[in-house]
Formats: C-alpha cells, structure tokens, sequence
C-alpha cells in the first residue's frame, strides 16, 4: 500500500496464512502484516492500537469465538475502527453469505482460490486496488 | 319465507306442474258443462214450454168444441124445440108473468135442470129472436130482459146473441168483468132452427174456472212455472185469469200497448207467437213462450223462471268449483308432501357433502329409504369410505410436504456446512503440495515432483466433487422461483460464457420458446449438457445444436452433437452421480453434471434421454412440462 500502514488479517488455518504471507512477498508488498486467529483477538489488537490502525483488514469468515462477519458488525459499530475497509476472504461463495457481508459494510468479497497458487491473482488485484483507491487517513 | 318458497325448489315446481295439471282440465270442465248445459237446458225447457202452451191452446180449443158440440144438440132435440116453442107461445099469450107461463115453465124446467146437471153449464137461457129472456135456469131475474135494446145491450151476452143470430152459427162471447162480480162470465150462443128459420137462441154460460183450469194447468212447469192469460182492453192488455203468483191479477194487471209494444203479451194478442228469456211482470228473469188463443182473442204465455231452469247447472258449477278448490288443495298437500320426501334426503345428503369436503371423513349420511336416493346415499358413503382410505387428507399432505421441505432444508444446509469444513483441509493441501514443489524444487527429483503434482491433482479432484455433491444437494430447493424465462437468451448467454474454440460452432436451430423455469436451474440444464457436447466434440468441426419442440403439455428439448457418440449400454450411466465415461481422472469432470440434468429435469416432472451413436455423435433430449 501506498503508505506503511500494516494489514490486518484474520484467518485462524495456518495454511491460509502461509499462502497470504507468500504472495504478498511475492508481490512485494511491505506493509507488515499482523495476524490474529479470530474476529475476538482482532477487535482486541485494534483496540490496543489505536494509534496505528491498519490500512485494511482482510478477513476469514469461518473462525472460532467471533466469526468474520460478527467481527465486520462489531467494528463497523464502533466509531473508531468503523473507516477501515474490510476485504471478506472466504470459502463461502453462495449469494446469502455475499449479501450478508455487504449489508454489514464490508469493502470487498473474494473467494478463497481452491488452488493456494491462486492467491496470488486476488492478492495483486486487492492491492492494485488499494493502491488506487484514496483512503482517508 | 315467502322468497324461499318462490326459489325454484322442487316443491314450487312440482306444485306448479301438479296444480296445471288437474286444475286446467278441471276448470275446462266447469267452464264447458256450466256453458253447454246452460244452452241445452234452456233449449229443451223452451222446447217444453212450447209444447206444454200448445196443448193448453189445444185443450182451450178443444173444451170450447166439445162445449159446442154439446150445446148444438140440445138445440136439435124435438123436446128442447118444443119447450122453446110452447114457452114462446105462453109468453106471448100470457106475459113472462103470467101462471099459464109459469106452469108451462114449470113442466120444462126439470129437464133443462137435468140437462145442465150433466153438461155443467153455468146457466140456460132462451132467448127469442126479439132478444128477450124467455127462460133462464138459474138467473130468472133476467126474464124479460131485452138485448138489443134494454140495458144489457152492450153486454158480451147480447153482443153474442146478436153473432150467433146473424151468423146463424154457434158464438163465443169475450170474457166479461160485470156489475160487482167476483169472476168474469163468458157465454156461448146457438140458434134453434126449424125448418131452417131461426126461432130462438139458447145461450149457455161458460164455467170460467174449467177454462182458467185449463189454462193455467201448472203441471210441468215446476215450482215458479205460470201462465199468464191476457185480452185486449182498449189499447191496454188486461190479465184475464189468476196468475200463479198473483191470484188477485185478473182484471187488474195491465200491460199498456203503446208504452210496451215487444212485450210478450201484446205480442201475443196481436196474434205474435214467439219464445224467449226475459223479465216478467214481477221483475224476474224468466224463460217463455207465448201464443194467441182464438175464441176469446187471448194472448197466453207459458213461463217459468230462469232461476229454477237454471237450477240444476248452477247447482252442479258449485259443486263442481268446490271439487276444484278441494282438489286444488289437496294436490298442493300432496305435491308438498312429495316433493319434501325429495328434497329433504338431497338437503341430507348436500349438507353431508359439505361436512365431509370439510375434512371429516368419518361422517355418514345413510338413509334408509330403498329409492334412488337412499341408492344415492349409501354409494356416497361408499365413496367416502374409500377416499379416507386412500386419500391423505389436505392436513396429512400439508404435515407431509411440510415434513419433506423440513428434510430437505436440513439435507441442504448439512450438505453445505459439510462441504465447507471439507474444502478447507483441501486447501491447505494443494497449498502446500504446491509451495513444496516451488521451495524445495531442488530437493526433488521428476518423479517426486510428479507425485506431488499427483497429490494436488487428486485434492482439486475433490473439490470438485465435494462442489459436485453440494450443487447436487441444492436442487431440490426453492430458491429457484419459476419465472419466464426466454431460452434463446439463456442459451446465447451460456455459449457466450462456454467460449468455445473456433473448431466448435454451436448454434440454436430454429426459434427456443419462453418457459416457466427457474432460470437459475435451467441455466444449470444447458450448461452441462452444452458442456458435455464440447467436451465430447471428437471432429475437426464440431458442431453442436440446440432445438425445441412443442409437444401438448410440454417443450421437447433436444442438445445435439456430432461428437463421439455414447454407447447404449451407457445411456442409463452415465446419469449417475459421479458416474463418467473414460479417464477423465486428471480432469474436473467430476460426473456431477448429467446427474444434475436429470436430477433438474425429473424434480419438475419431465423426462430426459439419450440417442446416439458411436463415432456420430448424440443427442440429448429432456422434456420440460409446461
């Protein structure tokens, strides 16, 4: 991203992670990333951090204690963190699911690829999207 | 209430036709025998009346003959010549006062006295050629009198005298009402001849209670019948004789000519004969006929009251009415009665069918009556008993499909959790297969790095038919609502999206129709089977159609190929969940798609098939009800 702001994500499947961390590298983005295993965990960093709020979060939907779109509603609900655009990365590809998300605000919805070699196509269109894209600061 | 009864019910129109029935003919009945009867009757009582005054004109007539008769001779008697002879010569010699007259008088007067004893005569009188009384039986306050020229000169005997002397004929006089009398007097006049010159007149007087009793016989002419008996007066028409039904009319009752010229009287004593129905002296409607009687120049009407003529007939229209009104009734009564006995089984049995369309098939209506109805009845019970059986009610089927929606729900939203919790470890490991194949490419030689390219294959093969099992599990749902939906926009979309190499041309033969799908699912239908033509197009030039054909309830949809052709023995295959044809292991055939089809197609109600041949290629037909 333009700036040195970090990248939320919260994904609990290491793999997930693995593959995410690989093509950022690849794409050479970086923002760090910082990493939490659900929507709880999530809301508590961004708490904490107020002062250096990520630039976007990308979030999973299936996690334990507070699933991503619970996560979407909470921050979304909070004055604070509400700016902050969220990307959905899911598995869940019905048109419910996409609708739930963005009826709660969400900023994007990508299908998780099948392929982690994927990953990387939906990686460089987010960040050339963010790159575009004007954030409030 | 009364709107009820106006409804066309049974029992209106059954009363109707009941009361046109017998009532019609009925009053046709008494309107003929009142009318005919009335005409026949007054006819032969006419007839009657005509008779019966024809015979009393004829008794009249004949009773004066008789009298006649009688009278002619006496006068032809040598005895009775003699009397008047030597009576005449005492007269003369000796005065009507005379004893020598009174002798003579006395020898000849029993046997006058005899003589009226058997004829019945009133009175015998001589009289001389001169008109003087000479002898009288019973009045002889009368001898010495002189008719033509004494007081009595105008009277019906001197008029008679006068006749029966000029005429030298037997004479009737009129009737005469005289000098305080009670009873008019008629006489009768007959000349003696000798030796053909006239040497007296012996008159008689009449018995005018013979002749009224004649006249006014009643017998015959019921209770009201009469006659009435008249005679000129001047220009009136006087009654000359009791009537029946005013005794006390002789000489009083009048009938003025001028004033009343068509009267039946006055016809009558002009010399009219006639008959008819009218108004008599009293004011009541009579039937009568009426005739001239010659001798005393009377006019006779035989009558008798309409009232009584008409008796019987109107007595028989009452009758015959009060019939009417009684069967009028009944037949109401009856037709109630029956149509009731209708009626209330059908209301039965209607209020039965309403309870049982209601959901109670326990109810009965049985009826024990052994007519069509109660036939009725018991078959609907019948039928009743049968549809419990066999039919669920609309509640069981409401739990039922209820039941089936619940199922299905709950199949899906399994089959959807499960095929994502499985999908993840799939990730992870074509994830991983493939970082180890890009970090450690060195570490692996060919055919490790083949095996992990295996080992990817075979988790995106699972995907696949983890996304398979999924979309199959979805189709029995109703997220796709029908909505019409053209097909050759559907089909040009799907190949736009297919993208086909050029080698293949697919095409849509003729014109697809709009139908009633979910267009979701339909999409779904030609996806695959257009597909499937492509992944099975063998030919340099591929060519793939798409038609339709109308049937009656249905579209006839047929996916054409020239491709590789399927062997029979397949053709039920290759429907199967899973099932594929050939190695298409490395691929992402997961043999989900024609199962889909036919899962699709037979959940709607339609039929899908295959022709084909090997090497020439197939087509796929399926059938979408309308």
């Amino acid at each position: 991203m333009k700036d040195g702001r970090s990248i939320l994500l919260l994904e609990d499947d290491e793999i997930d992670v693995t593959a995410i961390k690989r093509a950022l590298k690849e794409l050479n983005i970086k923002n760090p990333l910082i990493v939490c295993e659900n929507g709880a965990k999530g809301l508590e960093w961004l708490r904490a951090n107020l002062n250096a709020l990520p630039a976007v979060i990308l979030s999973d939907i299936d996690m334990p204690v507070m699933n991503g779109l619970e996560f979407l509603d909470k921050l979304k609900h909070d004055p604070d963190l509400l700016k902050i655009p969220v990307v959905i990365l899911s598995t869940f590809r019905e048109e419910s699911d996409r609708a739930k998300a963005f009826k709660l605000g969400v900023a994007g919805y990508m299908i998780k690829p099948v392929d982690a070699g994927k990953y990387l196509s939906v990686m460089e269109t987010i960040a050339a999207y963010w790159r575009t894209s004007e954030l409030p600061s | 209430m009364l709107k009820d009864f106006l409804k066309p019910k049974i029992a209106t129109k059954l009363t109707g036709w009941f009361l046109l029935i017998t009532l019609v003919p009925l009053a046709v009945i008494v309107y003929l025998a009142n009318d005919r009867g009335k005409e026949q009757l007054q006819h032969e009582i006419m007839n009657k009346l005509v008779v019966m005054t024809v015979e009393r004109v004829s008794n009249i007539e004949t009773y004066i003959r008789e009298t006649q008769r009688t009278l002619e001779l006496l006068v032809l008697q040598p005895s009775a010549i003699r009397a008047l002879e030597i009576l005449e010569e005492a007269a003369q010699q000796s005065g009507l006062k005379s004893p020598d007259y009174a002798v003579v008088e006395g020898k000849v007067r029993p046997g006058f006295s005899r003589y009226q004893a058997i004829t019945g005569f009133q009175d015998l009188s001589f009289i001389t050629p001169d008109g003087v009384v000479i002898f009288s039986l019973n009045r002889k306050q009368d001898l010495g009198v002189n008719y033509k020229i004494g007081p009595l000169h105008d009277s019906a005997a001197a008029k008679v005298f006068d006749l029966a002397s000029t005429l030298l004929a037997t004479e009737v006089s009129e009737f005469e009402f005289l000098r305080g009398m009670n009873e008019p007097e008629v006489f009768m006049a007959t000349p003696f001849l000798k030796s053909g010159k006239m040497i007296g007149i012996a008159m008689v007087r009449l018995n005018t209670k013979e002749i009224y009793a004649l006249a006014s016989d009643y017998r015959g002419l019921g209770e009201t019948g009469e006659t009435v008996i008249g005679t000129k007066v001047g220009n009136q028409v006087v009654f000359v004789a009791p009537t029946r039904h005013d005794p006390s009319a002789v000489f009083k009752r009048k009938v003025n000519i001028d004033a009343d010229p068509e009267a039946p009287l006055v016809q009558a004593v002009q010399g009219k004969k006639g008959q008819g129905i009218s108004i008599d002296y009293r004011g009541k409607e009579v039937l009568e006929v009426w005739r001239y009687v010659p001798f005393f120049g009377w006019g006779i009407i035989v009558k008798v009251d309409a009232e009584e003529v008409f008796a019987p007939i109107n007595l028989l229209r009452k009758n015959l009415i009060t019939i009417l009104v009684i069967t009028m009734g009944l037949t109401i009564f009856a037709s109630i009665l029956i149509s009731r006995s209708i009626s209330n089984p059908i209301q039965i049995l209607q209020k039965g069918t309403e309870i049982i369309g209601n959901g109670n098939w326990d109810y009965t209506v049985a009826m024990s009556s052994r007519d069509e109805i109660g036939d009725l009845s018991r078959s609907f019970d019948r039928m009743t008993a049968h549809l419990a059986k066999t039919t669920a009610s609309r509640d069981q089927l409401n739990a039922m499909a209820l039941q089936l929606q619940r199922s299905n729900k709950e199949l899906e939203d399994f089959a959807y959790v499960v095929s994502h919790d499985l999908k993840a470890p799939l990730r992870g490991i074509t994830s991983v297969s493939t970082w180890l194949k890009e970090d450690y490419a060195d570490k692996f030689d060919d055919e490790g790095k083949h095996q992990l390219d295996l080992l990817r294959s075979r988790a995106l093969r699972m995907d696949a038919l983890i996304s398979g099992i999924l979309q199959y599990s979805r189709v029995g749902n109703v997220e796709g609502d029908e909505e019409l939906a053209d097909m050759n926009l559907l089909v040009k979309e799907i190949i736009e999206n297919l993208n086909p190499p050029p080698r293949i041309h697919i095409a849509i033969d003729g014109t697809l129709p709009t139908v009633k799908c979910p267009r979701v699912r339909m999409h779904q239908v030609f996806q695959n089977l257009i597909s499937n033509a492509m992944k099975f197009s063998d030919k340099p030039q591929g060519e793939i159609k798409v038609r339709c054909e109308e049937q009656k309830d249905a579209w006839q949809f047929c996916v054409e190929d020239n491709g590789t052709g399927i062997d029979p023995k397949n053709f039920e295959k290759i429907f199967k969940l899973f099932q594929t044809l050939g190695a298409e292991v490395g691929t992402e055939n997961t043999g989900v798609g024609l199962a889909l089809v036919k899962r699709i197609i037979e959940l709607r109600g339609g039929r899908v098939w295959i022709e084909s041949k090997l090497g020439e290629g197939s087509r796929f037909f399926f059938t979408w009800p309308k």
